[in-house]
């Protein structure tokens, strides 16, 4: 026990001295959480739209007002010509174009379909998407309710009135959705890379070998790497949780002391991961690189952006050994949903397995390397 | 003379090679053991399965009065004190950070560390620098301090592996005056490798490996006997250049060297007189005392010729 607390002082000890990291546990979760919490926002509102207006109606007029109403078009130009629109679009200077044909007031007073179209900028498929729905949606409605005047429906209300409720995250706030993932995302970052340069460093300078000829054993010199980057972690966790809590007021719903029981599991698999990496890698900066070429698909495979039930099964599976998956799971359900860990069982159980396996599978490639 | 460690029948292989081979010797207590070797000769694989850093395939390690380096690991290693060639502290701790560290990994109380430092600072003369970060330190500097962090819980059996690799000849004979002195008057075991052989000549004991196997051992004086009277340098008229080369095959001659302008000869065995009587043609020739430099080339030779003969 002594041997073990001498070997996480000498770790802070290091610490202290390597400015370099210590801004790192610092700026990477502040800033990481700051840029994602404000720069994701898939709710794309005021879309710069241009329109070509042909008709010059009062109903082309209401179109347009209509579209507007909605708050996710800003109408930045009235243009003239095709050409004109396509300049625009072109350029950039507007994602969207509404096109109205020049007989649409009076079709709509001949019962004849009164035409329109929208261009969308679809090299960027959210926006676009988005754009398509929406306007989609405008043309329903209205092509509705001149059906319902000429049935003769009478009523101010429409026969079926469906209605959306966004059950945990109300306002549809992006923020919501994120900045949990972003946690697990901030962790598997930052802490892949301490322990897997930490250990190396130690074998390149040749100290590893000075400690493993000392009476310490092979687990506490393990546990001596892994402690104090649990306590940089739990850091590095509680910050991005005040964040979360209160610049971006996600309200935690759960139990926050189970959000700190799975943290522990989260940090030891990413720590074990570490570990695994600082056994294959020869100096620091193979296992910097090492741990950047897993960051990637970390992030894409583990459901923090992209949902994991719309990949191709392949990917589904690789997903399986990604540990952040795991934690996305609990960690949303905590917060958002206010689930316990019993509702959590599945993916907490499963997050314990993949912990134990992949320490045990580190500590036996330790072994042989050291050995 | 009491045995500290017996080595017995160890073999370590790593995949199809053999990096040692059925290797076994005694390390005597309270001398200073010299373990001599080419780089890739199996010296370190050897050294590192004696300080617990690497399990022997087969063969077994004991010592320290019935302990086992397999079974007791731990218990072993608090018995040892090792310094690599490899500076191999903390650099970016000061000298008291390393030393407290080591000192508490090796189960040391607060006191005990502080007196142990106070007491090897002074003897190994590093006191002033006790603040500093060891990343600023001299190479010498940096060797005692090493030193002094392999010392600090009093170790029966130290190992020193190329210690004085990249220190000036001023500093290694400071350094070996000390290592003497620790020796001597702790009754303390010294394991030594080294290139150098005038600091193998000072050892009490030697073993040379080659290609993994134990080819002699002994004191230098024995290991020297072999060789003596069978040593005869010329100091040639002409080119000593011209003169190797006709000696090139010559069956009295087992090796010829030049050292400055004398060439120096080892006779064959049993052909002194003919060399003798060979050399007379290109000068006096002078008997010479054998030196380990002498004695390693001529074991490494006759391995090497064994060797060819085996493969043919």
């Amino acid at each position: 026990m002594n041997r073990l607390l001498a070997l996480t002082w000498k770790e802070f000890l290091q610490l202290k001295r390597d400015t370099m990291t210590l801004r790192m546990i610092v700026m990477v979760p502040l800033l990481q959480t700051l840029i994602f919490g404000y720069a994701i926002n898939y709710d794309v509102k005021h879309l710069r739209t241009v329109v070509l207006d042909e008709s010059r109606s009062f109903e082309s007029r209401e179109l347009v007002a209509r579209m507007t109403g909605t708050g996710y078009f800003d109408v930045v130009k009235h243009v003239d010509t095709m050409k004109a629109m396509q300049a625009e679009i072109d350029s950039a200077r507007a994602a969207v174009g509404l096109v109205i044909d020049a007989d649409f007031g009076k079709d709509r007073h001949r019962h004849a379909p009164a035409q329109a179209f929208l261009i969308v900028n679809a090299s960027d498929s959210t926006t676009s998407s988005q754009a398509m729905s929406i306007m989609s949606g405008i043309s329903q409605k209205m092509s509705i309710e001149v059906l319902a005047r000429a049935g003769g429906w009478k009523h101010k209300a429409m026969p079926v009135d469906l209605r959306v409720r966004p059950w945990y995250n109300p306002d549809l706030r992006t923020s919501r959705f994120i900045i949990p993932g972003l946690i697990a995302i901030i962790l598997t970052f930052t802490l892949i890379q301490f322990t897997a340069t930490a250990i190396v460093r130690e074998r390149e300078r040749g100290t590893l070998e000075q400690l493993q000829v000392t009476p310490a054993t092979r687990a506490e010199l393990i546990l001596g790497k892994i402690m104090p980057f649990i306590v940089i972690g739990y850091f590095q966790f509680t910050l991005a949780v005040l964040l979360m809590r209160f610049l971006f007021k996600v309200e935690i719903m759960g139990s926050v002391l189970e959000l700190y029981v799975v943290g522990f599991l989260f940090m030891a698999a990413v720590l074990g991961l570490g570990m695994l990496i600082s056994t294959v890698a020869q100096t620091q900066m193979q296992a910097s690189q090492m741990s950047m070429f897993f960051l990637l698909p970390f992030v894409f495979l583990s459901g923090f952006v992209f949902p994991i039930a719309g990949m191709p099964k392949i990917f589904q599976w690789l997903s399986a050994l990604v540990p952040a998956k795991y934690f996305i799971d609990v960690i949303r359900g905590i917060v958002l949903r206010g689930s316990s860990l019993m509702d959590l069982w599945r993916p907490a159980t499963l997050l314990a397995t993949y912990t134990f396996l992949i320490i045990t599978l580190a500590v036996m490639r330790f072994k042989k390397t050291t050995a | 003379m009491s045995t500290l460690i017996q080595v017995r029948n160890v073999t370590r292989r790593f995949g199809t090679f053999t990096a040692a081979n059925d290797v076994s010797f005694d390390v005597p207590r309270g001398k200073v053991f010299g373990f001599l070797g080419p780089n890739g000769s199996g010296k370190s694989t050897t050294i590192r399965m004696l300080a617990g850093l690497l399990a022997p395939t087969s063969g077994s390690i004991t010592g320290f009065d019935g302990l086992d380096v397999a079974r007791d690991t731990e218990q072993w290693k608090s018995r040892l004190g090792y310094m690599s060639q490899k500076f191999s502290l903390y650099l970016d701790l000061t000298v008291e950070e390393n030393l407290r560290f080591f000192g508490r990994i090796y189960g040391l109380t607060a006191g005990q560390t502080r007196a142990r430092i106070a007491v090897l600072s002074e003897r190994l003369r590093f006191t002033g620098i006790m603040d500093q970060l060891t990343e600023g330190l001299s190479t010498g500097l940096r060797q005692r301090v090493s030193l002094a962090a392999a010392l600090l819980h009093e170790p029966e059996l130290l190992f020193l592996d190329e210690p004085t690799g990249g220190v000036d000849p001023r500093g290694r004979r400071l350094f070996w005056d000390l290592i003497y002195e620790l020796a001597a008057d702790r009754g303390m075991t010294v394991l030594v490798t080294t290139h150098y052989m005038d600091e193998a000549e000072q050892c009490d004991t030697l073993a040379f490996i080659l290609d993994g196997v134990l080819i002699a051992s002994g004191s230098p004086r024995e290991l020297k006997h072999d060789l003596a009277g069978r040593i005869l340098e010329v100091r040639p008229e002409g080119d000593p250049f011209a003169l190797l080369t006709r000696f090139a095959g010559q069956p009295s001659i087992e090796d010829a060297y030049l050292l400055g302008l004398t060439v120096r000869t080892v006779a064959a065995d049993g052909g002194p007189s003919e060399l003798h009587r060979l050399l007379s043609a290109f000068g006096s020739p002078e008997p010479a005392e054998p030196s380990l430099e002498d004695v390693f080339v001529s074991l490494a030779r006759r391995r090497v010729r064994s060797r060819e003969v085996v493969t043919v």
